[in-house]
């Protein structure tokens, strides 16, 4: 969707080694000018890392960072055309507001008057919009973060580097400034990488994501096709409620694969995969696409279906999880529409089939 | 009371505890001052304010000379000590082995004062041989009297004093302190200096005054190390103590203890409420940031 255009942030073969471990191994990555960015990831995977490599903080060990096709890998954050908003406590307590959000322009010699003028600005921008003279600590957090995204906007620099800035937020505040950080990118149209292990959040704001874990870049691309068709097995289990099936390859047909393992054998398409007979795979099959059926409505050969003993029904509000466990005792997750879903009942041990669609399987060799 | 299931008694008990420790502390500072305001001095049976003492001490030519000289001692050990031990204990954050260096920072505070006191004399003693030595190697006199006992020595051996005083006071402010800001300011284009001056020096600047006041507080009270290198010049204290041994305790020299700890408690007093209110917001705002992450 993006390839012709400018890249804002270029990342070649980018290492970062503390001793023994590595927190970053050969990251190769280019984001676009304009572009929602999210690098998503388990605690502990390397984004962070990856961010503040971005932003200066961080030399790497190995590897180049270009930003708007500079190398930039040897320039400390002053010297470099980002800025950051941090998870928390970075606002300056001895500051006003304004001040906080002037800062930047302070460092720059701007005249007192025209960093008024843009401060006034900018918090307005942001809905703050008179809040200037008032100290940290009497913003609640979400304005505090707001704060920060000012002092960060206000330099008008190329890339926004936003690491887990939703994180000390609770859950309400959290959604609604997923929306107001989108909303506010695509209306100043620069460059935000986002840096965050919250899913959903990463769903609401990205055009791209970036799976980051044990300091590799498993997978990227945009939201939809991380979610509906990760190529990993790892993205797959982290992303979305997948139910995931590993075994071996015994058959290939007509661009179709079975896998074989304790579950049974189930089919499904390789989506232009090379794989050879024997080979390791899983498939993956998101929860909400699975169904609980009886015998007889398991008649078409494009449907798939294991054996599983029925466990318990846990009930969410807006889906229920039906939880299913597989001969080989794995637990299955299946998700419904809780209002959607035909109410049945099933008793603890009870034998049921497990059924989806064949194309919604997804082959992972990796 | 923070238990809410204390027994009234002993949480009464637990205050007049406290209390007591701090009368221990302060009844002889106090008793000292009460003494100095008596016009017939210690151990009178008639007590009469008055602040002829002080004038006393005010009028002694030999004891302002003393203080002029202490003051600037204590000023130029504050010039040199200060920015070394904040330069020492930022520079302490960034390394990693941390008890060692500590460890190895604050030795000289556990060396008795005139075993420490006697090895820079020593020390100094052995230098200024050896520069002498260079020099007549020379051919010259260049290198003549550059340790010879007085005013640099003196100062050498306070900065040694105190460095691991200012050093620890600083890195406890430090810890308060959250690297994050410096990044932040870095990230709006501050170079390091100016993200330490801008950001971190207002928020640690109530430590550094409180070491700066130390240094002060320590200079005026050290006695041992200052009269062994000092050379010809006297301080306060050493003043102090030569009065008390050669004539013994007079109005005068309680006039005197009034004056330093008055200054001291002063000093102190000004520090601790100045940070007080200093701290306050940012607690607030750590206390609202831990919250909102609960």
């Amino acid at each position: 969707m993006t390839d012709n255009r400018e890249i804002a942030v270029e990342l070649r073969n980018v290492c970062k080694s503390y001793g023994d471990v590595q927190a970053l191994r050969s990251v190769d990555l280019s984001i676009y000018s304009g572009e929602y960015f999210v690098l998503l990831g388990p605690s502990g995977g390397g984004k962070t890392t990856l961010l503040r490599a971005i932003g200066g903080f961080i030399r790497p060990s190995a590897g180049r960072i270009l930003l708007h096709g500079h190398d930039m890998t040897d320039l400390p954050p002053e010297k470099r055309s980002t800025s950051m908003v941090f998870q928390s406590y970075a606002l300056f307590p001895h500051m006003t507001v304004a001040k906080n959000v002037g800062y930047g322009l302070r460092i720059r010699k701007m005249p007192k008057p025209e960093i008024a003028i843009r401060v006034e600005q900018m918090l307005t921008q942001v809905g703050l919009a008179g809040y200037g003279e008032r100290m940290p600590w009497e913003l609640s957090g979400g304005q505090q973060q707001r704060v920060q995204l000012a002092r960060a906007l206000v330099l008008e620099t190329d890339i926004i580097l936003l690491d887990e800035p939703l994180a000390s937020l609770d859950a309400n505040l959290r959604k609604d400034m997923c929306y107001e950080l989108k909303h506010l990118q695509e209306k100043v149209g620069i460059t935000f990488i986002h840096v965050t292990h919250n899913q959903e959040e990463a769903m609401a704001v990205a055009d791209r994501i970036a799976i980051i874990a044990d300091g590799i870049l498993v997978e990227h691309g945009d939201s939809q096709s991380i979610y509906r068709n990760p190529r990993t097995r790892f993205t797959a289990d982290f992303i979305g409620e997948n139910n995931i099936f590993d075994g071996e390859i015994s058959e290939m047909e007509n661009g179709n694969v079975s896998l074989v393992g304790s579950f049974g054998t189930i089919s499904v398409n390789t989506r232009g995969s090379d794989t050879l007979v024997g080979a390791s795979a899983s498939v993956s099959v998101r929860s909400e696409c699975m169904m609980i059926v009886s015998e007889g409505q398991t008649d078409d050969s494009s449907i798939q279906t294991v054996s599983a003993k029925y466990h318990e029904t846990i009930y969410l509000g807006l889906t229920t999880h039906h939880m299913v466990t597989l001969a080989d005792g794995r637990e299955l997750m299946v998700r419904f529409i809780s209002d959607a879903e035909d109410a049945f009942s099933m008793e603890k041990g009870q034998e049921v089939l497990i059924a989806w669609r064949q194309e919604d399987g997804r082959l992972h060799l990796s | 009371m923070l238990d809410d299931y204390a027994n009234p008694l002993a949480y009464r008990l637990k205050w007049a505890y406290l209390l007591g420790i701090v009368l221990i502390l302060l009844v002889p500072v106090f008793f000292n001052l009460y003494v100095s305001f008596n016009e017939f001095g210690f151990g009178a049976a008639n007590y009469e304010f008055t602040l002829d003492w002080y004038f006393v001490v005010f009028d002694d030519s030999q004891l302002k000379a003393a203080f002029g000289w202490t003051l600037f001692l204590a000023s130029i050990t504050v010039v040199l000590t200060v920015p070394a031990g904040v330069l020492t204990a930022k520079l302490f954050k960034q390394t990693e082995r941390k008890v060692l260096i500590v460890s190895l920072m604050l030795l000289p505070l556990f060396v008795p004062s005139d075993i420490f006191a006697s090895a820079l004399l020593v020390f100094f003693k052995n230098l200024n041989q050896g520069f002498e030595l260079l020099s007549d190697s020379l051919g010259n006199e260049w290198f003549y009297g550059w340790f010879e006992l007085g005013y640099m020595t003196a100062v050498i051996g306070l900065v040694i004093y105190t460095l691991p005083y200012v050093f620890i006071v600083v890195l406890i402010t430090m810890g308060r302190y959250h690297p994050e800001q410096t990044e932040a300011a870095r990230s709006c284009g501050a170079s390091g200096w100016q993200a330490f001056w801008h950001i971190e020096f207002p928020q640690i600047r109530p430590g550094i005054l409180s070491a700066a006041s130390f240094v002060v507080i320590l200079t005026f009270n050290e006695y041992t190390r200052t009269s062994m290198l000092k050379g010809g010049f006297d301080t306060f204290t050493t003043v102090l103590v030569s009065q008390m041994l050669n004539t013994g305790m007079s109005e005068q020299s309680y006039a005197m203890g009034g004056i330093v700890s008055s200054v001291a408690m002063l000093v102190i007093g000004g520090v601790i409420i100045s940070t007080l209110f200093r701290s306050n917001g940012s607690k607030k705002l750590r206390e609202q940031n831990t919250h909102q992450s609960v």
